[in-house]
């Protein structure tokens, strides 16, 4: 749907929109895009950072919040507009203490278990560490997951590994729905609409346990029971198994370094 | 050979195992599968199910017959019996160990809006039982299992707080 014409048009629009007004300060120019031929139109402008704007960040490399404190101290914008490249795509993911399965009710508790992902291309902007207490109070947005690519099948794929990589325990949250949608057909191929969750998820199941996802969980704990069990009747147990040949290695220099044999 | 008898989201398997030449071989309801598994640590493996590579973190979670499942980034509860035990439980006629609770609880603070269902009627699971305002929003809260309505302990404009048994079913 966007493409660089599309991009040079709307960008310039917005621009102008800025010049006309004589506005000063980070802000946003929204559009709506019509899919059946292209054209666009205006919305809004939101006279602040958006929630998105680490996925700005992250293609222009530009530090937003930076140059928005340097223009409020009075300033001199140090960036020109033909400074600006883009570069790789990137994606946000927002973590939601939301449950999808009741319709992503506002979920409430205290985080049992809170382990981030990370890896190249990885940022997490988070609003909780482990045993925060998400109480109803506030917005139930508690991290923002925002990955970047070289290209958007490669910020897809990150974005699933770096989903996965998340335990969260305590309350429901939108990972796993957001996992979903990075393997839905018309996401992917790039189709997407102010109408994507009514049309996607027509009976309002976000996560749905498909029957293949639901067999796996079952073959993967009695799987995990069966090796622990064998473990037990084979006297293996955790403690008396040869482990990681890693540490094993520097245990071996460590005894060298005290005068120790190998 | 060891046998199991695995639920998942109301889904029942009957799982066997065998290790033999260094592979694992699962009969999962009368289907067999080959599987391989990497482990990665005290919880976490790579298991290959059928070619198909995938993460898993199996994590004990206080009940003896319950694990959490960490996999594509949801956490899923499934319970697991040995199956002859399971069979001896099934005619003594008690519940699993393990058993998700049959209870609907307020996920939050907040005030009854609406009662959607009446004790004594049979439901469905996910079919809306009550509405409860929080958050500003009109919150709908469905039932966690299929079942028959035993009491329910709220009634319109009754204000709740977290934890609070609303609906008991059986």
């Amino acid at each position: 749907m966007m493409t660089p014409g599309l991009r040079e048009k709307m960008g310039k629009a917005a621009v102008d929109i800025a010049l006309q007004t004589g506005y000063v300060g980070a802000g946003t120019v929204e559009f709506m895009v019509d899919d059946t031929d292209n054209s666009y139109y205006f919305l809004e402008v939101n006279t602040r950072l958006q929630v998105e704007h680490p996925v700005t960040e992250l293609v222009t490399g530009v530090d937003l919040v930076k140059q928005q404190i340097a223009i409020a101290e009075g300033r001199k914008l140090q960036l020109k507009q033909s400074d600006i490249e883009l570069n790789g795509h990137a994606i946000e993911c927002r973590i939601c203490a939301e449950d999808p399965q009741q319709n992503f009710m506002p979920s409430t508790g205290v985080l049992k278990n809170y382990r981030i992902p990370a890896g190249p291309g990885v940022r997490v902007d988070s609003g909780v560490v482990i045993f925060s207490d998400v109480p109803i109070y506030y917005d139930p947005l508690i991290a923002k997951l925002i990955v970047w690519g070289k290209d958007r099948d490669e910020a897809i794929n990150r974005t699933k590994r770096a989903l996965e990589e998340y335990r969260v325990s305590g309350l429901k949250t939108t990972i796993g729905f957001c996992r979903a949608v990075m393997d839905n057909k018309n996401f992917v191929a790039g189709k997407l609409s102010t109408r994507f969750l009514t049309e996607e998820y027509p009976d309002n199941q976000y996560t749905p346990l498909s029957d293949a996802f639901v067999r796996q969980a079952a073959l993967a704990v009695a799987l995990d029971k069966f090796i622990r069990e064998r473990k037990i009747a084979l006297g293996r147990t955790s403690q008396t198994s040869a482990g990681s040949g890693w540490v094993n290695y520097y245990r071996r220099g460590g005894l060298r370094r005290f005068g120790g044999s190998r | 050979m060891p046998r199991y008898l695995v639920n998942v989201a109301g889904k029942e398997f009957d799982i066997e195992l065998e290790y033999r030449s260094e592979r694992y071989f699962a009969v999962i309801n009368g289907e067999e599968v080959d599987i391989s598994s990497f482990r990665l640590g005290e919880s976490r493996s790579i298991l290959i199910i059928g070619g198909q590579s995938l993460e898993v973190d199996v994590r004990a979670n206080g009940y003896d017959a319950q694990k959490t499942v960490f996999m594509k980034g949801q956490e899923i509860t499934v319970e697991i019996e040995d199956y002859h035990l399971a069979q001896l439980r099934k005619t003594a006629g008690m519940a699993s160990a393990g058993a998700v609770e049959k209870c609907i609880r307020a996920p939050m603070p907040g005030l009854i809006l609406e009662v959607k269902a009446a004790a004594g009627d049979r439901i469905a699971r996910n079919q809306p039982v009550l509405i409860v305002e929080a958050m500003k929003m009109e919150n709908v809260i469905k039932a966690p299992a299929d079942g028959i309505i035993k009491e329910i302990h709220v009634s319109k404009g009754t204000s709740v707080e977290k934890g609070d048994t609303l609906v008991e079913m059986e």
